[in-house]
Formats: structure tokens, sequence, C-alpha cells
């Protein structure tokens, strides 16, 4: 167990240091982001009435197309450069390789997601320090990052990866999407809605089934 | 460390196909501890495949490999395995971000080397890299790209180390090197197992050849 924890955070600082390095994702997941909130509340002329009802879907829509492009650019170079196959052939769990990346990537998404929300809670009236709101994302980002890390690996090896990866990505977190987008529609109106514990059930459940599965399967992605 | 067994290698009745073009058809092959085999075949023949399947890098459409006396089929063995493995392919499989020092801690690492430091300066003064550690490895050439890939799969010393064209993208003073280097591994007790198509490289440093030739009509 402590071997797989030092080998864990041995695949998570290289990933980090390269990002450092390349700058690649975080800022495509930021700039984007933004770019679709901004388009949005140009279109709006921040009508506080449109920002209330839609205000929801267009900030995840922006973290998920964002997201996905991201994710697109973070598995390519490991596609291109074989270090996906160089993992393979040294003494690393084939689970491990996807731990580090959607732990990688859940702290990416997290950082941009601060940055966008700290834009948009002027636009929508979001409250960032929502203890709902930090939970909600919290079991969103494990979610997304998780599926997102797998079929990033799948979707890399194609030459219409970025098609590949958004039609394959949204429609399995389908459920966390909803959540996500109930609990801050919550948060924008203020309202106290009682069915947030059923909302951060489906959340939660949804993040440890498809961990189990990613990881069982992500050995056998990989092997073939 | 070598895990108790009498062949280092051992693939039976091997197949495989990419999308219905049968590449390997019930190849059979097995090698001692200390052998040096070199395997050639004509570009398409199955060498690249044979040594992909043999590190665990591909998995055969039927048929058997063991290696070390352990089958990669289980997961703990299959970590023993590749612990004490080194592998050298047509792609460096290198972080391109990274300098030259940096993946070879990287990789040092994640093999629970001890004395990487120690390591690290000595291969790169038998690889002639010493110049290069600071370097990304982005801006090497490709015969350094391939010294620095060597660097990485002995960084453990490996009991078996797989090589598909080893001597590629290297200039005579680099062949000379990994010469030496298959050599000096060979009189150690050390297996090498690789692919190639230059018969000086073959007569320089194996032991044993396989002609892929021969198991055409097999």
């Amino acid at each position: 167990m402590l071997n797989w924890l030092r080998v864990l955070s041995i695949l998570i600082k290289k990933d980090i240091k390269i990002e450092f390095q390349t700058k690649e994702t975080l800022v495509t997941l930021c700039l984007f982001g933004l770019l679709i909130i901004t388009v949005f509340s140009l279109s709006t002329e921040n009508n506080s009435l449109i920002n209330q009802n839609f205000g929801a879907g267009i900030l995840w829509s922006s973290v998920i197309f964002a997201g996905s492009i991201a994710m697109v650019k973070f598995f390519y170079h490991e596609e291109q450069n074989k270090t996906l196959q160089s993992l393979m052939v040294m003494p690393v769990p084939s689970e491990l390789i996807l731990f580090s990346k959607s732990i990688v990537f859940f702290l990416f998404l997290s950082i941009s997601e601060i940055i966008i929300f700290l834009i948009s809670s002027v636009l929508f009236n979001l409250n960032i320090f929502s203890l709902k709101l930090i939970l909600g994302c919290i079991v969103f980002n494990i979610g997304y990052s998780v599926v997102g890390s797998f079929f990033g690996v799948i979707s890399s090896k194609s030459s219409s990866k970025e098609i590949l990866l958004t039609m394959l990505l949204i429609p399995i977190i389908t459920p966390i999407l909803m959540f996500i987008i109930a609990t801050t529609n919550d948060v924008i109106r203020s309202e106290l809605n009682s069915n947030f514990q059923i909302w951060l059930g489906v959340g939660i459940s949804f993040d440890i089934i498809f961990l189990t599965l990613m990881s069982y399967l992500f050995g056998k992605i990989l092997e073939d | 460390m070598k895990v108790n067994a009498k062949k280092v290698l051992m693939l039976t009745k091997i197949s495989k196909s990419y999308q219905n073009n049968l590449v390997i058809n019930n190849f059979s092959l097995d090698f001692n501890y200390g052998d040096s085999v070199g395997i050639i075949g004509k570009n398409g023949s199955g060498k690249s495949t044979i040594l992909k399947i043999s590190c665990g890098l591909l998995k055969p459409d039927s048929g058997n490999v063991l290696l070390m006396g352990k089958s990669f089929d289980s997961t703990e063995d299959g970590l023993l395995i590749k612990s004490r493995m080194g592998v050298v392919l047509h792609e460096d499989m290198l972080y391109p971000q990274l300098t030259v020092l940096e993946n070879l801690n990287f990789y040092s690492k994640i093999l629970g080397i001890k004395n990487v430091n120690t390591k690290i300066e000595e291969l790169s003064t038998l690889l002639n890299l010493s110049d290069y550690l600071k370097i990304s490895v982005s801006k090497l050439s490709n015969g350094n790209k391939k010294r620095v890939s060597f660097a990485k799969s002995l960084l453990n010393d490996p009991d078996i180390l797989f090589a598909d064209e080893p001597e590629s993208n290297l200039d005579d003073k680099g062949k000379e090197i990994v010469s030496k280097i298959f050599n000096d591994r060979r009189k150690r007790g050390l297996t090498n197992f690789f692919s190639t198509h230059s018969e000086i490289f073959l007569e320089k440093v194996s032991n044993q050849l396989i002609n892929l030739k021969d198991f055409e009509n097999a």
C-alpha cells in the first residue's frame, strides 16, 4: 500500500511538473471556460432573470467543453510520445496510471473552476463560498475526472479525438451533470432544495461506481 | 535478483493478428539466462510484435508467455517481472517536456532505485550523455534520444533487456557503446533479446539467432 502511494505521488508530481512547464491544460481550461461565459454575458446584456434561469447551465457547459478540450491535450502528448507504453513496461499497476491522471485533472479542473466561478459570481449572483456548491463541485469533479481520464486514453488514439471524447463523455456523465446543475441552480436562486441530499447520493454513487468500474477496465484497455 | 526458473523466456504457440492480418502463427521460442538472442526477418515479419508480446506490451491472441517463469496474467507476478526487465523500442518513450535528468530521475523513482544519482552518473558516462543531462529531451537529436532511452532501460540493471533495433538512429560510436553494453551484460549472465536488420551487429553481440523466415511455413 505504501509503495502504491509512493508510485502514485511520483506520477502526480511528474504530471504537475510537465504542466508547470507547458501550462497547456490549465490555460485551455480557464481561457475556453471564460470565453463561453463572456459570450453569454454579452448576449444576455446581463439580464438578471435570464442569468438566474440559465446561469447554471451556461456555467457548467463552459466547464464541460473546456474540460473535454483540455483533456484531449492532456492525453495527446502521452499518446504521441508513447509514454503510456513506457509506464506499461514499468512496475506500475494500471489503476495507478488512471488514478494519477484523474487526480491531476481533478486539481486542474478545480483550479480553473475557482477562477471561472470568481468571475461568474458577479454575473450570476453566485455565492462561491456556499458549502453546497463546494461539496457539489468536489463530487462532480471526481466523477468527471475519472470518466474523462478513462475516455481520454481511448480517444487519444483516434484521429478525431476531440469529437470522440465529447461524444463518449457527455452521455455518461449526465447523472452528475444533472446533479451539479440542480445544485448550482439552488445556490444561484438561494433556494433551500430538499432534493439536495438525494442528488448528492446520486453524485457520490456515480463516483464510486465509475471509479471501481473504470479502474477495473483501464488495465484491459491499455493491454488492447 | 533472479526469479527461480531455468528458462528466462518461454513463448509457446503464440499467434497474433492485426485486423484479420495474421502476423505471427503458432510461434514458439525459449532461451536461457545469459543468452543474447537476436531476431531477424524482413519488414512486417513480426519481429517487433514478438518483442512486444515478450515484454508484456501486447497480448497474444493465443498462446502462452512465461518470463522468468512467471506470467503477465497475474498482476503481482507482472509487476515483479517488470521490475526486472528493461525495454528499448523504436519510440523513445520519454517525456520531451522534461530534461534528460528529470526523465531518468522519474523512472529511477518508479523503479525504486537506491543511489539514484550514482546510477544516473554511471549510465550517463557510459552512454556519453553527461553533457546533455540538463537539456530538454525535445531538443535532443534522435541518436541522443536513443541513448537516453537505453540509459532509462538500464537503470534497474535488468535481468532481461528487450530492444527493438537497438542500433538504429545511432552513429558508429553509439553502436559501439551499445554492442559493449550487450556483451558486458552477457558476460555477467544477463539476457538480451533484440531485433535487428544488421548482420554486423548480430555477429558482435548475439550467441543465438532466430530468423523469422524459418517460421514462415511452420
